[in-house]
């Protein structure tokens, strides 16, 4: 019994409660008997939620615990003084505040996340064999004769990205006056670490949820219905679309690309476009489901991405709750699309000047310098275009640290720069005319191809045949912009079901090429997960690299088909996932409430049903290992 | 909804699935080809069954193995030779542990001569993984240079040194599919493989240092190029060109000098032939050559022509031959006849190997350990440590060493554990290169414990025996080219 309890209540690294465990739906269904007799009492509801909450994270995170608990304290004493300072019109007192309470979750976020990142870039720049040393460790032993804590490993907390943007949003919007301090210490706390939100997202911002921390439990049906979806929503993306395409396919290629023929090796890229949205959004849409079912709401995290038109909409429908984050913490105060602030420059001039040193490299130094004072001079010059320029290097800045949110090494920078390239590369396409446009590929694609053939490198060969595909569907659109100035043909192309065709033909091309070239920046995004921060950087450029080397080399076409029919499965999994993906908003809708107005018996039954077909994921054969290239 | 109503279906759900799962059948049911699942109520009310594994880390397990092997020298090698799991066995007839003298041997005078160790080897050994440690830790140890034999056209890049071809030319192998065959032929080279030019071609070797540094195998002063007797070929090197002669023999050797301190060079081939590889060599000193045959499970060398292993064997003066295989087959190994029959063909190759390289050692290698999913659970192959045993008994009654893999790195459930330790890919199969390179040190370290044990014997007891080399009576051409 004893063993059994110590089972139940102590931390184990190897045994986190996730959402895909039999162990967390035991523990929520608990929680929920309990929740169910204190509901009515809000404050007391609000304060044991606080405590299953905190329960919850010392089960996945240990002693972490004391970190969420610190800035729970902090940043709910902090809001405090920023509001009496503001309400008495100190406004200066009131900043001061603020930049403390950020510069400690900040820094809190800093020393754990980013401590190898950061010494390994000093390392770089100066020569040095600098290691981390962690000094919480160190402290902690300070207190027992035995030393239990490793001094030379920084264990990064779980959920410390998610649950410190929550409390900056928190002082922030205090200070913004968006919304009033939380009296109660619990209520906050309660808020901080509402557990199914608590350890991968969604972010739920401080005026979004406090309002509803003071409401009484209320739950239709209907609403019932729709929780219930979203977690065997979320339970079949996250076990059937995920973890069965990563294991049997996705991690093997990504491990060591050049065992794979170049073809694996981009089926592998798309297959992880599927598989970290079904991850990430399934593990969002159970949370969702699981605050719903106790009467709380989370904003909507992903609204199907890959349906975006273009990158700009991406970031509109993927991981929405960090993109608003984001923008309303970041980019608005960078000066976002209006004008260009310290920040601005001081984010610039560090980052150009940190990667111009570590690559080393004059030729990039002076293209940087080059693309720098082309840049100024057009501001200069063109006030009218001065705005415009503004808005994109405040996104440009918004994207790059967005993207070293995700992860602390240099690829989730360059993934983040690329997706801030690729917004600022869809604005200025957006404002050229069609035979500017046509011109602008015919350059740029010749000079891949002139490029390709005098050095035929791999990542040569790859720009020039991505390059040569936008070309054909462009060439193909504009000769029909021409054609559509003919008078007859403008004629006929008016009819109704024409128009209605030639729309969704373009938007078809719009979505493939923004989902390739959002599945083009997750090389760099997949190959920097899951690594060990003492080396990430090396290891996820090689892993990238070698991937280019595959995919960007000859292929042997021979194989296509039988590597398609080795991974049968894998590939209709995916094929049946996009399909789904890509389903029209309405007819999702349609099900999801025609599911929700099913009776309770009839709901019962299919989540008994799911659960079991999911389990055959859990336990089915792995893919025998097959090799096609020699 | 009432709160109540919510928890009482919640309950009721997980009743209904207890009840499920006590009522399924343990082995599941099978409907045509579909097994349905579903775990056992005492799955969840007892202690998790953690799959068969060692108690230590890989890392723990590691330093321990390291500092095992001192000890054991300490206490006696026979001891090691005969209790440590990462060990070399010593062929069955050897009781006295002298089977690698010769080699050892040849090691101690390689400083007036080239000593050669060929590994042939599955996917593990790609990328010049394993051979690139052992090679690091001998040519230290007795000098040389260069990294041997590379074929014309690399499809998988080695770490130590780039190759990039001006086109891929048609080639053949003994190991791939079918299709890459090349019909009423077995010259294959030593390599079993080859490529065939007819138009120019043009090879450029560069070195590559990010993942092992700068080291001696990147520098070279012999580049040898390995072709057919019946061939047009002219071979062009810093501006000069020559004509490769052909005078019957079974390999053809040119041999181009260079300066010592030579890392990157162009090769450039015009005219018509196979080509089967090129050599990268000091004068003196060891050769360790890596020569990963994809997909292969090791039965392929009677397959090659044995008069050109022979010559290469001979013009290399080839004194360790290792065989890495095993990792192929395992999935298709589920009867104890299967697996008989699989370690008696791996006994014939041996022989054979033995018969071609009469000089040389053989030191087989069986598979690591390979994980797989049994029943939900990622345990190790279920027929792999009998594979294992009777690979190592066939071989060992062969007359030739043999290195369990799969003992040395933990045994059953160790892929897991290096899987989390970063050392294993998560295909459950390929070591990572960090765990490469370990496997290459253990490698190292048990092979070096049988020098110590020799030069410990040398230095304590009567001399050992020359062994007395064959005389070589091929014809070999070389065309000499100094810059």
């Amino acid at each position: 019994m004893t063993q059994f309890l110590q089972h139940i209540f102590s931390f184990d690294p190897n045994s986190p409660l996730l959402f895909t465990q039999f162990y967390f739906w035991a523990f929520f269904a608990v929680v929920y008997a309990l929740f169910a007799l204190l509901q009515s009492k809000r404050l007391l509801r609000n304060a044991f939620l606080f405590f299953v909450s905190l329960f919850f994270y010392y089960k996945t995170s240990g002693l972490a615990l004391l970190i969420l608990l610190f800035v729970t304290l902090s940043d709910w004493l902090i809001a405090k003084r920023i509001e009496k300072n503001r309400d008495r019109q100190h406004d200066r007192r009131a900043k001061a505040w603020l930049i403390i309470s950020v510069v400690i979750d900040l820094g809190l976020l800093a020393y754990f996340k980013y401590a190898y990142f950061f010494t390994n870039m000093v390392n770089d720049l100066l020569g040095t064999d600098m290691q981390v040393f962690d000094v919480f460790s160190f402290i902690g032993n300070g207190f027992t004769d035995s030393g239990p804590f490793n001094v030379d490993k920084i264990v990064l907390p779980v959920g410390i990205s998610f649950y410190i943007f929550q409390v900056i949003s928190y002082t922030a919007d205090v200070y913004q006056r968006r919304i009033r301090t939380v009296g109660n210490l619990l209520d906050f706390g309660f808020y901080v670490s509402f557990f199914p939100q608590l350890v991968a997202g969604p972010i739920v911002r401080a005026a979004e949820f406090i309002p509803q921390l003071y409401k009484p439990f209320h739950l239709s049906k209907r609403q019932f219905g729709i929780a219930v979806f979203w977690i065997l929503n979320g339970l079949i993306k996250k076990i059937v679309f995920s973890d069965y395409l990563a294991v049997n396919f996705i991690d093997r290629v990504f491990d060591n690309p050049l065992l794979f023929s170049g073809f694996e090796n981009i089926a592998a890229l798309f297959l992880y476009s599927l598989q970290v949205y079904a991850d990430f959004s399934g593990y969002t849409d159970i949370a969702i489901g699981v605050a719903m079912l106790m009467g709380f709401y989370l904003p909507k995290n992903f609204n199907s991405p890959y349906k975006a038109l273009n990158p700009q909409e991406f970031w509109r429908r993927w991981h929405m709750s960090l993109s608003k984050w984001l923008k309303t913490y970041l980019y608005i105060p960078l000066g976002g699309n209006r004008n260009a602030t310290f920040g601005t420059y001081f984010w610039i001039i560090t980052i150009a000047a940190i990667a111009l040193i570590l690559t080393g490299s004059w030729l990039a130094t002076a293209i940087i310098a080059a693309v720098g004072c082309a840049v100024a001079l057009v501001a200069i010059l063109m006030p009218q275009r001065r705005k415009k320029i503004y808005a994109n290097l405040n996104s440009f800045i918004t994207m790059l640290l967005g993207g070293l949110w995700h992860g602390a090494s240099w690829n989730f920078m360059i993934w983040g720069g690329l997706n801030g390239i690729g917004m600022i590369v869809y604005k200025l396409w957006k404002d050229l005319n069609w035979h500017w446009r046509i011109i602008l590929l015919t350059l740029i694609t010749a000079a891949l191809y002139t490029l390709r053939h005098f050095y035929p490198i791999p990542v040569a060969n790859l720009f020039a045949v991505w390059a040569g595909v936008i070309w054909c569907g462009t060439l193909i659109r504009y000769i029909w912009f021409i054609a559509q100035k003919s008078y007859t043909i403008a004629i006929i192309t008016r009819k109704k079901y024409l128009t209605e065709l030639t729309t969704k033909l373009a938007n078809a091309w719009a979505v493939l090429q923004t989902f390739t070239f959002i599945t083009f920046t997750r090389l760099f995004f997949r190959s920097g997960s899951n690594l060990d921060p003492a080396t990430a950087n090396h290891e996820a450029w090689e892993t990238a690299k070698q991937m280019v080397q595959q995919i960007g080399s000859t292929w042997n076409t021979n194989i296509i088909p039988q590597v398609l029919i080795q991974y049968d499965k894998v590939f209709i999994l995916f094929f049946i996932g996009m399909i789904i993906h890509w389903l029209p908003d309405k007819f999702k809708q349609w099900y999801r409430l025609n599911f929700a107005m099913l009776p309770l018996w009839l709901i019962a039954i299919i989540v008994i049903i799911t659960v079991v077909f999911v389990y055959q994921f859990i336990t089915a054969d792995l893919q025998a290992f097959i090799y096609f290239q020699f | 909804m009432k709160a109540y109503k919510v928890a009482i279906f919640i309950f009721s759900i997980i009743a209904c699935l207890a009840a499920i799962a006590a009522l399924f059948p343990e082995e599941g049911i099978t409907a045509g080809e579909i097994t349905l699942n579903f775990p056992s109520l005492s799955e969840f009310t007892s202690e998790e069954q953690v799959p068969e594994q060692p108690e230590l880390t890989p890392e723990e397990l590691l330093a321990i193995r390291a500092m095992q092997m001192r000890q054991e020298q300490e206490e006696g090698f026979i001891n090691f030779f005969r209790e440590n799991e990462a060990a070399i066995h010593f062929p069955a007839d050897d009781s006295a542990y002298h089977y690698l003298d010769p080699l050892f041997e040849a090691l101690d005078g390689a400083d007036s001569t080239l000593v050669r160790i060929v590994h042939y080897g599955d996917s593990q050994i790609e990328e010049d993984r394993i051979s690139n440690m052992l090679r690091r830790r001998l040519q230290e140890q007795f000098g040389g240079q260069g990294v041997g034999i590379v074929p014309l056209y690399q499809s998988v890049q080695s770490q130590t040194i780039g190759q990039s071809c001006s086109y891929e030319p048609t080639r053949y192998s003994v190991f791939w599919l079918s299709s890459f065959r090349r019909k009423g032929s077995r010259r294959y080279g030593p390599m079993g493989q080859l490529a065939v030019i007819n138009s120019n071609i043009n090879l450029s070797i560069v070195p590559r240092t990010k993942v092992t540094g700068f080291y001696s195998a990147h520098y070279f002063n012999t580049l040898t190029l390995i072709t057919a007797p019946q061939n047009t070929i002219t071979a062009g090197l810093k501006g000069k060109r020559q004509t490769i002669n052909s005078d019957g023999s079974n390999l053809q050797f040119t041999e181009f000098q260079l300066q010592d301190s030579t890392t990157t060079v162009n090769l450039s081939l015009a005219g018509a032939g196979d080509v089967y590889g090129v050599m990268m060599t000091g004068k003196t000193g060891v050769n360790i050559d890596n020569m990963p045959m994809r997909g292969c499970s090791g039965t392929i060398f009677s397959g090659i022509d044995s008069q050109q292993l022979k010559a290469y064997f001979a013009y290399t003066n080839t004194r360790l031959i290792i065989m890495q295989f095993g990792g192929n087959s395992m999935p298709y190994l589920k009867t104890q006849k299967a697996i008989d029959n699989y370690a008696a063909t791996i006994g014939e190759q041996v022989r054979y190997m033995q018969r071609q390289a009469p000089n040389a050692q053989i030191l087989f290698i069986g598979p690591s350990d390979m994980t797989t999913r049994i029943q939900g659970k990622m345990q190790t192959y279920t027929w792999l440590e009998d594979v294992d045993n009777a690979l190592m008994k066939e071989v060992t009654d062969a007359g030739a060493a043999y290195w369990s893999l799969f003992k040395a790195m933990g045994g059953k459930g160790a892929m897991a554990q290096w899987v989390r330790s970063g050392l294993a890919g998560s295909d459950y199969i390929h070591f990572t290169r960090k765990g490469a390179t370990e496997v290459g040190n253990m490698l190292s370290n048990a092979l070096m414990t049988g020098y110590d044990y020799y030069k410990w014997r040398q230095r304590e007891f009567a001399p050992i025996p020359k062994a007395q080399p064959q005389v070589n009576t091929l014809s070999i051409d070389s065309n000499s080219y100094t810059k």
